[in-house]
């Protein structure tokens, strides 16, 4: 065996053991101070304020246990997730087939570049009528509006990483045999452009929990609409409560996806 | 894997031009190259930057067209990339996603002769043959530059192609590593007859390599003459008829 090749094989060999979560502690530590701060900071400015103003942590803690023990969370987290899934689903899926399709062909490009441009600006809120015309007041209508959100940031980014595919690897693929466009897209183009496509996701799926509110705004039942409702009340502690559902909803499937991600990425 | 090519194969440039337009007006980047490369033969195409090579390599490839010729692989005229030819490029461009082992194998999907057994023989033997055996499971990123290119040499060797079509595969490793590819690349040519095109802008490398070494004069890029080294290998810097060969290119070149 040649010289190089020897002494590379250490190297090699260690770093193909990649840990799936690898914990930093100290970011942990200086994680965790800086939420404590971040309380202090609002239990200080809860004792200044009215309570329908600011409550303060202690009384959003009282409440959230409340709301927590009548299954009012439960039952608003379910009906959220009915819709969230199948949104964010769909849009995700739909977004990356159409960014990587215009992204690959710039006549499919040159063809809807007017109308993608055209549907672009339109925010999600401003398509409740047709949620509402098309699926109805119900989980369909909420995700119909969560799935619009998710298409555009995963068919910006899926549209971006295959544009960025580089050419030189479209030519080897094509010297090694592949001679199909379709082909070449699964085995080349797809692959390289995964890093940009897979955060994609990732925006995709924060900005969908987002979208919760907004999808809820007309009348299904969820999370949003428990917001919403509590707003109108001037119950500011059910709101945060609600708030930190929301959050720690999307804390929980972005820590997943993450570790997920760095498993189909391993090879970076 | 049955050979498809026993042997290498013949591949001929007949008055190959390449004209662009810019904003200066028309460049003739190549003016009627004409050359035949015989079955088996390593060819060394050389010559000083600026000369077309890089775009000569690109339409002997099939990945640009001439404004004018014909490129002819076992008379079959090249228009776009075919498996007959395999390719290497100086800056490797491996597939990061894939394992060395995958890198290797990409080709042999597309070969739907063959059974998966038979496939992964073949790739275990490629990586054999350039010496990364306990490199399978590695990424293209763990990687030095020589691996690399010897990931990639496995990679179009694996698809049997009569002709190998290399631009400058060994201009980003250190010397001794250089030294080293080149004489490896020597026992594999032996070894599978393969005919073998490759481009340079080293002198040296050329006349350690080649059978017949192409020089290029540039603007317009075409042949300045072509040098037959009749010398045996291995090939060694110090010989006085090896000087005399490196004169005589260089002086080509640089005249």
């Amino acid at each position: 065996m040649a010289t190089d090749v020897q002494q590379e094989q250490a190297a090699a060999t260690a770093d193909s053991e990649l840990p799936l979560v690898d914990v930093d502690f100290r970011r942990a530590a200086f994680g965790t101070v800086g939420l404590a701060l971040f309380v202090g900071v609002w239990w200080l400015a809860s004792l200044v304020q009215p309570s329908y103003v600011l409550p303060s942590p202690l009384v959003v803690a009282d409440t959230a246990t409340v709301e927590l023990a009548s299954g009012e969370v439960t039952t608003a987290l379910v009906n959220s997730i009915q819709h969230w899934i199948p949104g964010t689903l769909i849009g995700t899926l739909l977004g990356i087939a159409a960014g990587v399709a215009l992204g690959w062909s710039s006549l499919l490009d040159d063809l809807s570049s007017p109308v993608v441009r055209t549907l672009r600006p339109v925010p999600p809120l401003a398509l409740i009528g047709f949620a509402i015309a098309w699926f109805g007041i119900n989980h369909a209508g909420a995700a119909f509006i969560i799935a619009i959100g998710a298409f555009w940031i995963n068919f910006y980014a899926s549209y971006g990483g295959v544009e960025g595919v580089s050419e030189d690897l479209l030519d080897v693929g094509r010297s090694l045999g592949v001679d199909s466009d379709l082909e070449l897209v699964r085995k080349v183009v797809i692959p390289a452009a995964a890093p940009e496509i897979l955060t994609g996701v990732r925006t995709g799926i924060g900005r969908c929990w987002m979208l919760v509110v907004a999808a809820e705004i007309f009348g299904v039942p969820g999370i949003g609409r428990r917001i919403l409702r509590a707003s109108n009340n001037l119950q500011v502690d059910v709101v945060i409560t609600y708030i930190l559902v929301l959050s720690v909803m999307f804390l929980l499937v972005d820590t997943a996806y993450r570790a997920l991600q760095r498993r189909v990425l391993v090879w970076r | 894997m049955a050979m498809r090519h026993a042997g290498g194969s013949a591949i001929s440039i007949d008055g190959v031009s390449k004209q662009y337009d810019s904003e200066q007006g028309t460049v003739q980047a190549l003016a009627d190259i004409e050359f035949a490369v015989e079955p088996g033969e390593f060819v060394c195409i050389v010559g000083p930057s600026g000369c077309g090579k890089t775009t000569l390599f690109r339409i002997l490839a099939g990945l640009e067209s001439a404004t004018r010729g014909e490129v002819r692989l076992d008379n079959q005229r090249v228009t776009e990339p075919t498996p007959d030819m395999g390719i290497v490029f100086q800056e490797y461009h491996l597939f990061p996603w894939r394992t060395v082992e995958n890198n290797v194998a990409f080709g042999l999907e597309e070969a739907d002769d063959l059974s998966a057994a038979e496939r992964s023989q073949r790739v275990q033997q490629m990586i054999d043959l350039v010496g990364l055996d306990g490199f399978e499971d590695s990424y293209p990123k763990s990687l030095s530059g020589g691996m690399k290119q010897r990931v990639a040499l496995a990679r179009a060797l694996a698809i049997d192609p009569a002709l190998l079509l290399m631009d400058e595969p060994f201009g980003a490793v250190d010397a001794q590593t250089r030294e080293m590819l080149q004489a490896e690349l020597l026992d594999i040519w032996q070894e599978t007859s393969k005919t073998i095109l490759f481009v340079t802008h080293d002198v040296e490398e050329a006349v350690k390599l080649a059978d017949r070494v192409v020089v290029m004069a540039k603007e317009p890029g075409s042949i300045r003459d072509i040098v037959s080294i009749d010398l045996d290998r291995p090939r060694q810097r110090a010989d006085a008829e090896f000087g005399e060969y490196y004169k005589q290119v260089r002086d080509l070149i640089y005249d």
